[in-house]
């Protein structure tokens, strides 16, 4: 395989895991509760880190879900408790977390193998580099492996709990009247952004995981009505924003995770453009007056 | 004292720009953070910071070199552009707001990204130094960049309080506002203007990402403290120039420490503090009132139990540990001490064979089953409610009626007799013939 497919291909899995999860987010009006989590999980995965002092994916995964679960405990606590405001309490909880992450980044980057500018800005040019060996045979790139590891984790959850995910995302409270336990699907759906969230640190950067979480979801949510159909929008948007992307990046020499999202903007500003003037359009064509 | 002063720095004239300059840069935006916090659009700052990124990159792209006042144009060039891209959207779709502000500020993020790394490879001589907008780094603040972001607080100020009442209605009672003849539209686009600049002016000192830290944790912190609008002011604003100044000291004391991660942790730890103790919505304090309550409530019921167990065995009858026990259910930890506090009181009395009410402790319990019976009566003569439905209502209201609600009470009842149980309300002196 080539590195710029292996760019792209590993830039659409990044999309299409963050769009999945994202989905239900933006459809249960928490688009920026998962950006708090995104932002939350970088301390996560620094002190999984110097803890174990190993770079390996489990301990990765481990502190993020951890830190992906606490961030949500932590804006409901001081929701409740501490009688914030809901906004007041995601911009508190997350700034907080995400400068403990820097500082520990920059009070141990002797120690810590994690290079800042990776970690905030993500290098998908760089992902081809990196792969794994099984028995000194080189199986492939550990970001593409990574990612599908994550995209077999969300399609097994929301194919196996789809009824009560599809439920309880459009109508908690009837959901809770039928017997869907709400609060595990909840705190699930948390811990799989989390987990989205740390492999798309690598290539995206912590930053821009949020472009990924919300915009392909929401331009899907403008033009589709049935849960099914949202998701295979998102995932056609996250196909068209990779290669999209990557070959805007390609020609100005810029940050490719940066024009992927950029590309998802222009694609939802065009949706919304475009059903505008579909609308205009169908309606002169459709007039009582023309009957 | 001194030497305080210049282990600080602050003998350096340079030092002390910087310290003050973010200081205020700081209070300012704290100010504008108040009133964002009481509307409940403390993320729309979060929103803005991000969204700035690519005018920042941009000025700097265009102009070539990293100058205040460039940066400042190209800023709020791109926080206005993001309101509007904001209300756009959730003008023509139907997504929520939160939802149009997370697409924008992502959206607008990457373009910045885009245009950052153009900057990194174009190898202009000042590239490195755009790294200290994302974290904030004060020390890399000169007198001129200060006196550049703070003519633009300065007017941020004057647009504040010039529209101080304004501001302020719409903040506690937007319909009450609009009937006044306030439009919520124009002052909701000056909040939003202002929200720009507050957000632009700290981009230097504590940085793009952070920055929202800085609009929502002061103003939180200060809702915790007051109840009036003026001392949360002062307090946000002191609040944020004392984390300014203590987070930029620490961040100078390491090396290559960026300055805003350091506020933040300073505000943060301030909130904490807040939340444990603040005076009127401090952890602690409600603990204490709600322990206190929880004692009230268990006194009044057992007076009340010992009141009902004298009506039915006499007044000269003494009760058990078991019968107060068959009367009402207190686990025996409970009981001893409430016992025990009563007759420190003197509102008990223990005799040989058990306890009973002194004169004070049975005007006591005699009040809770009147207030109880009163109401009882109450739901069903006036609310109509069916017999079976009252007792629950009414034992929790026993304990809160006051006695002017007493006295309103009895007058719309006309001194009762009987309650609808057909048990016997108990007054202090014979009822009213």
């Amino acid at each position: 395989m080539s590195d710029a497919l292996i760019i792209i291909l590993v830039g659409f899995l990044v999309a299409v895991n963050s769009g999945i999860t994202g989905a239900f987010m933006v459809l249960r009006k928490l688009s920026m509760i998962g950006d708090a989590i995104s932002h939350a999980v970088l301390p996560g995965i620094i002190i999984a880190y110097m803890i174990s002092g190993h770079r390996e994916n489990f301990f990765f995964l481990l502190g993020a879900a951890f830190m992906g679960v606490f961030v949500t405990l932590m804006i409901d606590w001081f929701n409740k408790k501490g009688k914030l405001p809901t906004d007041a309490s995601i911009g508190l909880s997350f700034t907080f977390l995400f400068a403990v992450g820097i500082i520990l980044i920059s009070a141990f980057t002797d120690q810590v193998d994690i290079d800042a500018d990776c970690v905030l800005y993500g290098e998908i040019s760089l992902v081809p580099f990196h792969t794994y060996t099984i028995f000194g045979v080189e199986i492939g790139t550990k970001a593409l492996w990574d990612n599908l590891f994550i995209l077999g984790l969300i399609l097994a959850f929301v194919g196996f709990m789809y009824r009560p995910l599809f439920i309880s995302s459009f109508n908690e409270e009837y959901g809770q009247s039928v017997g869907v336990p709400i609060r595990s699907i909840r705190l699930s759906l948390m811990i799989l952004v989390s987990l989205t969230t740390v492999f798309a640190f690598e290539s995206v950067g912590a930053i821009l995981v949020v472009a990924f979480l919300v915009i392909p979801p929401a331009t899907a949510l403008l033009v589709s009505q049935r849960l099914p159909h949202m998701l295979a929008i998102t995932t056609m948007l996250a196909l068209f924003s990779s290669v999209g992307g990557f070959f805007l990046a390609d020609s100005i020499d810029g940050s490719i995770a940066g024009s992927m999202s950029f590309v998802a903007g222009i694609m939802f500003v065009g949706v919304i453009l475009g059903k505008k003037f579909y609308a205009r359009f169908a309606r002169k064509r459709f007039s009582p007056h023309q009957l | 004292m001194y030497a305080l002063w210049n282990t600080l720095g602050l003998d350096e004239p340079n030092m002390r720009w910087v310290l003050f300059g973010t200081a205020f840069l700081s209070a300012v935006s704290a100010w504008v953070g108040t009133f964002t916090y009481l509307q409940k659009k403390s993320l729309l700052g979060d929103a803005i910071a991000h969204g700035i990124l690519p005018g920042v990159a941009g000025s700097f792209l265009l102009s070539g070199q990293k100058n205040a006042a460039y940066i400042m144009i190209g800023a709020l060039v791109w926080g206005f552009l993001t309101v509007l891209a904001i209300e756009w959207i959730t003008r023509k779709s139907h997504l929520k707001p939160s939802t149009a502000m997370a697409i924008v500020l992502s959206a607008f993020f990457g373009l910045g990204m885009m245009l950052l790394t153009q900057i990194q490879n174009s190898g202009l001589p000042d590239a490195s130094g755009l790294q200290s907008f994302l974290f904030g780094q004060a020390a890399s603040l000169l007198p001129s960049d200060i006196l550049v972001y703070s003519i633009f607080a300065l007017v941020a100020l004057i647009v504040l309080l010039a529209l101080y009442r304004s501001l302020t209605f719409v903040s506690f009672d937007k319909a009450g506002a609009q009937s006044m003849g306030f439009s919520p539209q124009t002052s909701g686009t000056v909040l939003s203007i202002l929200v720009v600049i507050a957000t632009a002016i700290g981009i230097q000192s504590i940085g793009l990402i952070l920055m929202a830290a800085l609009l929502i944790t002061p103003a939180a912190i200060a809702r915790m403290w007051s109840q009036r609008l003026w001392t949360m002011l002062m307090l946000a604003g002191g609040i944020a120039a004392v984390s300014a100044i203590s987070g930029s000291l620490i961040s100078f004391s390491g090396k290559s420490m960026p300055t805003g991660p350091w506020i933040v942790m300073v505000l943060f730890f301030i909130f904490g503090f807040s939340v444990l103790f603040s005076t009127h919505r401090g952890l602690v304090q409600r603990a204490f009132q709600k322990r206190k309550n929880r004692q009230i409530i268990q006194r009044e019921n057992l007076l009340k139990a010992l009141y009902h167990l004298r009506e039915q065995k006499g007044e000269q009858a003494e009760f058990t540990f078991e019968e107060i026990q068959k009367k009402r259910m207190f686990s025996e930890n409970d009981l001893q001490r409430i016992l025990g506090m009563l007759k420190r009181k003197k509102w008990v009395l223990q005799g040989k064979n058990g306890w009973t009410l002194s004169g004070e402790g049975l005007n006591e319990g005699r009040r809770i089953t009147r207030l109880h019976r009163l109401w009882e009566l109450y739901l069903s003569q006036k609310m109509r409610l069916k017999e079976d439905h009252i007792h629950p209502i009414a034992e929790s209201m026993e304990h809160i009626i006051t006695e002017d609600l007493e006295a309103q009470l009895l007058h719309e009842l006309d001194y009762p007799e009987l309650d609808p149980h057909q048990k016997r309300i108990p007054y202090d002196t014979p009822a009213k013939s």
